[in-house]
């Protein structure tokens, strides 16, 4: 998918840009998806989401006097105009990436122990019959937190009270309700569990779980 | 003097860069491998930026990552008390050598049989890459975290750098410590050149360059600010470094005067290093992304293009539109 910006400025990626400057940009579709996390607001802070290639049509110098008026500045020098180019990740369809369809991919991938014997494929088994139990035990108890009372402490020492609702497969994300922030209460809310450092669920008076 | 280069920059972590790595050029070209406290590395491909894959698996800030010499492993070093060998082409965790403290420098001997890891439980290991189940070989002797640990002359030894403000150089084979370089502060970044056995220190505003074997000085000179990192051009002509005033700089090595300096990072500079042909450098920096910069500017190479004036007209614009296709992350 791509998505087409339109900006009216031109800046230097190094910040030292000249601000006010109205240069008309032939934009080029690029796509701006999410990189894999989909935490694109938190990109690097001052880099906007989404501003990748942008070309200048007329890559003139233009002068300070003309920096006022929206016209195209005239030509006076025909250098190309350096713009920033953004090397982003593909989006989450593309996953974590490794293209199995590219000729590295193809030429150098080997399946790691394939084919071993039979020993090793009834340890797989047996190590398969583990993991799944494991992950059954903490599909449960994630099942039974939900709706107790919990805290989560995130970073810059900031402690919230929620209600731990649930979280989705890979953990990644936590929805809770109830979430009193510093700036008010959230009816609902989903934490990112990458922000998250450690969270609290009262389980009854006495005890707690901690995640 | 300061000159406008337009970096590439690569987008995609949502925390500071603390490390990078490049791999040696391969038939499909040369790689580069991001350690970044969000977790995640990444593999790019050197000469463009473009993203490859991502390594998941990591519970903590990845501080320390590194690629073999064909880029086709991959090690991290990570808060979660682990350092993770992964396999480079499909992204798969290949093992996970679990420590008592955080883990924060790998690194692959020559071909690829061991691995170096060293962190805040001060010991070095060495893990054999062919027999994972195998108890490392530990080297004892410093005081403070490890910051980074290299193998050094041939593989033979092995150069750590500590939080202990020492250097020390060890036989890999006797496990013994052969030498010791102490310094006035902490080292802030190190980086160890095979070709002429060069170790290169930045501490404070000063990098500092020392033979890697004998631990002695051979030169150093002084930025204009604090400096966290520093890489030495294959030729042994230039050096860029980069440090707490956002910066880039680049100094000539044999007179230690100050070539260029770039602006454009939004934050300190965490790590810089050159890519294994000279042609361009990757700086890490706490704004989460890497950028990539060339070292002769204006020059034709990967996706930068020179273009003259006089061909700068009708027909260029749409042949860099076209150009610009490739430019899909």
């Amino acid at each position: 998918m791509a998505g087409v910006l339109e900006e009216n400025e031109a800046h230097g990626s190094d910040g030292a840009g000249e601000g006010g400057e109205a240069v008309e940009i032939l934009t080029v579709a690029v796509r701006t998806e999410d990189p894999p996390d989909g935490a694109n607001a938190a990109l690097g802070g001052a880099e906007e989401p989404g501003r990748v290639v942008l070309m200048v049509r007329d890559g003139g110098c233009a002068t300070e006097s003309e920096s006022a008026s929206n016209r195209r500045p005239r030509l006076s020098c025909s250098f190309p105009r350096p713009v920033p180019i953004l090397r982003l990740p593909r989006g989450p369809g593309g996953g974590k990436g490794f293209d199995p369809s590219s000729a590295r991919f193809k030429a150098l991938f080997t399946l790691p122990g394939l084919g071993a014997g039979h020993a090793d494929s009834a340890r797989a088994d047996e190590d398969r019959a583990v993991r799944a139990t494991l992950r059954e035990r903490f599909v449960r108890c994630l099942l039974a937190l939900g709706g107790r009372p919990a805290e989560f402490t995130l970073y810059e020492r900031l402690r919230m009270r929620a209600r731990f609702t649930c979280a989705d497969v890979p953990f990644s994300s936590v929805a809770v309700h109830d979430l009193k922030t510093p700036l008010g209460k959230q009816p609902a809310a989903l934490l990112r569990a990458s922000d998250v450092i450690v969270f609290q669920v009262q389980l009854a008076d006495s005890e707690a779980a901690v995640g | 003097m300061a000159m406008r280069q337009t970096p590439l920059t690569c987008s995609g972590h949502t925390r500071p860069v603390v490390d990078l790595a490049f791999s040696e050029i391969t038939p499909y070209g040369y790689f580069m491998i991001s350690a970044c406290k969000d977790g995640k590395p990444m593999l790019r491909q050197g000469e463009t930026g473009d993203w490859i894959g991502t390594f998941l698996g990591h519970k903590g800030a990845v501080w320390g990552a590194t690629l073999n010499s064909d880029a086709t492993r991959g090690a991290t070093a990570a808060a979660d008390f682990t350092a993770k060998v992964w396999d480079a082409v499909s992204g798969d965790e290949v093992v996970s050598f679990t420590h008592k403290h955080i883990v924060k420098t790998v690194h692959f001997t020559g071909d690829s049989t061991k691995l170096l890891t060293g962190g805040q439980d001060k010991i070095l290991r060495i893990y054999d890459l062919e027999k994972h189940e195998a108890d490392p070989n530990e080297l004892s002797g410093h005081h403070s975290g490890v910051r980074k640990a290299v193998w050094c002359n041939n593989d033979a030894q092995i150069l750590s750098v500590a939080d202990d403000k020492t250097v020390r150089l060890w036989d890999a084979r006797t496990l013994e410590e052969v030498k010791s370089l102490d310094l006035p502060v902490s080292v802030s970044g190190a980086e160890y050149q095979a070709e002429g056995e060069i170790l290169v220190l930045t501490y404070g505003r000063t990098i500092a360059f020392y033979n890697a074997l004998s631990l002695e000085l051979v030169k150093s000179f002084d930025a204009p600010a604090r400096i966290n990192t520093a890489s030495l051009h294959l030729e042994k002509e230039c050096v860029v470094a980069g440090g707490d005033d956002f910066k880039l700089y680049k100094f000539d090595y044999a007179s230690g005067d100050e070539l260029e300096s770039y602006k454009g990072h939004f934050g300190p500079v965490h790590c810089v290093r050159f890519s294994p042909d000279g042609e361009l450098y990757a700086s890490g920096s706490e704004d989460g992304t890497l950028r990539l910069w060339q070292t002769t500017v204006g020059k034709t190479y990967g996706l930068w293009k020179c273009v003259l004036p006089e061909e700068l007209n009708s027909e260029s614009v749409e042949s860099s539109a076209a150009a610009s296709q490739d430019v899909k992350a």
